[in-house]
């Protein structure tokens, strides 16, 4: 018997320390960023998508992504413009010769002009105004390049702030899985974890009432495979009959359990 | 957070709120299917209906209006289904469009005008959104009783088509101020019958007085205006009056028995009885009449 406490970490909501799994909609952005970085000219660039669709996850693997550049990633916001400043110019080894903001601004372009630097901000949505205006100064001073990525449906209301309105950006779009993607990540990950059988019950069927519930979420498909592998755990030890393979009920109580589904 | 029982609870409550919705949705698909194939069907009867017509109004001149000539008959099952629900015959004189009512109502005017009363029968939606219509007049029990309006239809060059009628439009049907039908108010008066021509069923009589008959045949000088006036007069005693309408009558219809019988009455109330009974053997020669002969007898 298999030990689905331990499959089931491997489908766990992280950031780190995942394989990136890349999706058609992955591979779209990946070469519009490309496309962006080397023909137009330093600039904001948004990155806009559903809770869960990967944008995080992107953000991580940046790096690997646009290998020419250096990317000075910021998971949390800064509430204050000034310990951002002094945060780049810390990452760039340099002494802050000025104590005014403006002489930090001016000391961090300097720096940052001759190099290729790509200053990615997750969770955009939560930054202040004060942070927005440094943003706009910054990626005025075309020293920069931009990536903020957001929820979407926040996205229109910073969109639509004059410092980012009147100036070039350009806004990508994250994509979610689509039902095929479902089947063939969660076939990648049980199959490198050695769980062939396993990866054989997850039949079509079953991934195809997965993608309904998660509607191509990559985090509530990780979720709601999560929740069967602990469910089908659970009822091992409840000596509960019916549950020794993947079911279609297992399914739809994971997505109860993990609120995909209202009963 | 649910426990795994809660949990297995819910799943059986939404499997069986999935297989009820399935099931009410193969029963309304089914349903659905079998009413659009009823439909289909019902569709494909109507195309049918709408063929060329195969019956045609009889035309008396070739320069007549060919603008309502075709007439779009049922098919053999709904002509039997006609039959079923109309058990009385009209006479059809137009079918329309109903684009083209106004026509239809300038013709049924005229009619009225005749002294027949038509009324519009309203057919089928056509697939051009246009529905049929159909002016039929002289709704009657039987065939036969269309006699007189045929022949008033092909005195006034019309075209017609006998058809199956509702029978209730049976009553509706009647006469309107014409010469055709006059009734006197006087007591005398009432027992004076309409005309032969038009039989009872269709004609209504209306109550006239002498002067409106007068002003009538002034306007529309025909046989059955004047003699219902030689009538009146007989009844009311004016014999010379009587015997003056029943010859102005006589010379618009000599065939007529009536104007010859009231002509040789009068002169018997006015002391002539001698001419009056040479009048009638002069009829009696030209046409048998009981009446003239039961008249001689008693003179």
């Amino acid at each position: 018997m298999a030990d689905f406490k331990k499959i089931a970490k491997i489908f766990e909501d992280r950031i780190e320390g995942v394989t990136f799994y890349e999706t058609r909609a992955t591979l779209r952005l990946k070469n519009e960023l490309v496309n962006i970085l080397e023909k137009e000219t330093r600039q904001l660039i948004f990155l806009v998508g559903e809770p869960g669709t990967g944008k995080s996850v992107f953000l991580t693997k940046l790096s690997d992504i646009v290998a020419d550049f250096t990317v000075i990633r910021f998971n949390t916001p800064f509430f204050e413009p000034v310990d951002f400043v002094k945060t780049l110019l810390d990452r760039k080894g340099v002494h802050i010769e000025g104590f005014s903001l403006e002489q930090m601004i001016a000391q961090a372009v300097e720096e940052y002009k001759k190099s290729s630097t790509i200053v990615a901000i997750d969770e955009a949505q939560l930054l202040s105004k004060e942070m927005i205006e440094l943003l706009r100064i910054l990626a005025d001073s075309k020293a920069f390049w931009f990536i903020l990525a957001m929820h979407k449906h926040e996205s229109g209301k910073i969109l639509q702030e004059p410092q980012f309105a009147s100036r070039p950006h350009k806004v990508l779009q994250m994509q979610g899985l689509e039902y095929d993607e479902v089947r063939e990540y969660i076939s990648k990950e049980l199959l490198q974890e050695g769980e062939y059988t396993l990866q054989e019950e997850l039949t079509k069927r079953l991934c195809k009432d997965i993608y309904k519930f998660t509607k191509g979420n990559f985090r509530d498909t990780k979720k709601i495979v999560h929740q069967i592998f602990l469910l089908m755990d659970e009822a091992i030890k409840l000596g509960k009959k019916g549950y020794e393979k993947p079911n279609r009920c297992l399914v739809t109580m994971a997505a109860i359990g993990g609120g995909m589904l209202r009963v | 957070m649910y426990s795994f029982e809660e949990l297995e609870q819910k799943c059986k409550r939404y499997r069986l709120k999935r297989g009820l919705l399935a099931f009410f949705a193969i029963f309304l698909f089914v349903g659905g299917g079998y009413f659009l194939v009823q439909n289909i069907s019902f569709d494909q009867k109507l195309i049918k209906q709408l063929k060329p017509p195969t019956q045609k109004y009889h035309t008396f001149s070739s320069s007549s209006s060919s603008s309502f000539t075709s007439l779009a008959l049922s098919s053999a099952p709904q002509k039997k289904r006609l039959k079923a629900k109309k058990r009385c015959f009209g006479v059809q004189v137009m079918y329309v469009h109903e684009n083209y009512l106004p026509q239809l109502l300038k013709r049924k005017a005229e009619i009225k005008k005749l002294g027949i009363a038509c009324h519009i029968v309203y057919g089928r939606l056509l697939s051009n959104n246009q529905r049929q219509l159909f002016l039929v007049c002289a709704t009657k029990r039987r065939k036969k009783e269309l006699t007189p309006v045929i022949a008033l239809f092909k005195q006034h060059h019309i075209e017609y088509v006998i058809v199956r009628d509702s029978c209730k439009y049976l009553s509706k049907t009647f006469i309107a101020q014409t010469s055709t039908s006059t009734h006197l108010q006087s007591s005398s008066a009432s027992s004076i019958k309409t005309p032969s021509l038009l039989t009872d069923n269709i004609i209504k009589t209306k109550e006239m007085t002498l002067e409106q008959l007068q002003r009538l045949y002034r306007v529309r000088k025909n046989y059955e205006v004047a003699i219902k006036i030689a009538q009146a007069y007989y009844h009311k005693g004016a014999y010379e009056a009587a015997r003056e309408w029943a010859r102005k009558a006589n010379r618009l219809n000599r065939e007529k028995e009536e104007a010859w019988i009231l002509y040789a009455k009068a002169l018997h109330k006015l002391h002539q009885t001698k001419k009056a009974k040479q009048l009638l053997k002069i009829f009696l020669d030209y046409k048998e009449s009981k009446e003239a002969k039961e008249l001689l007898k008693k003179w």
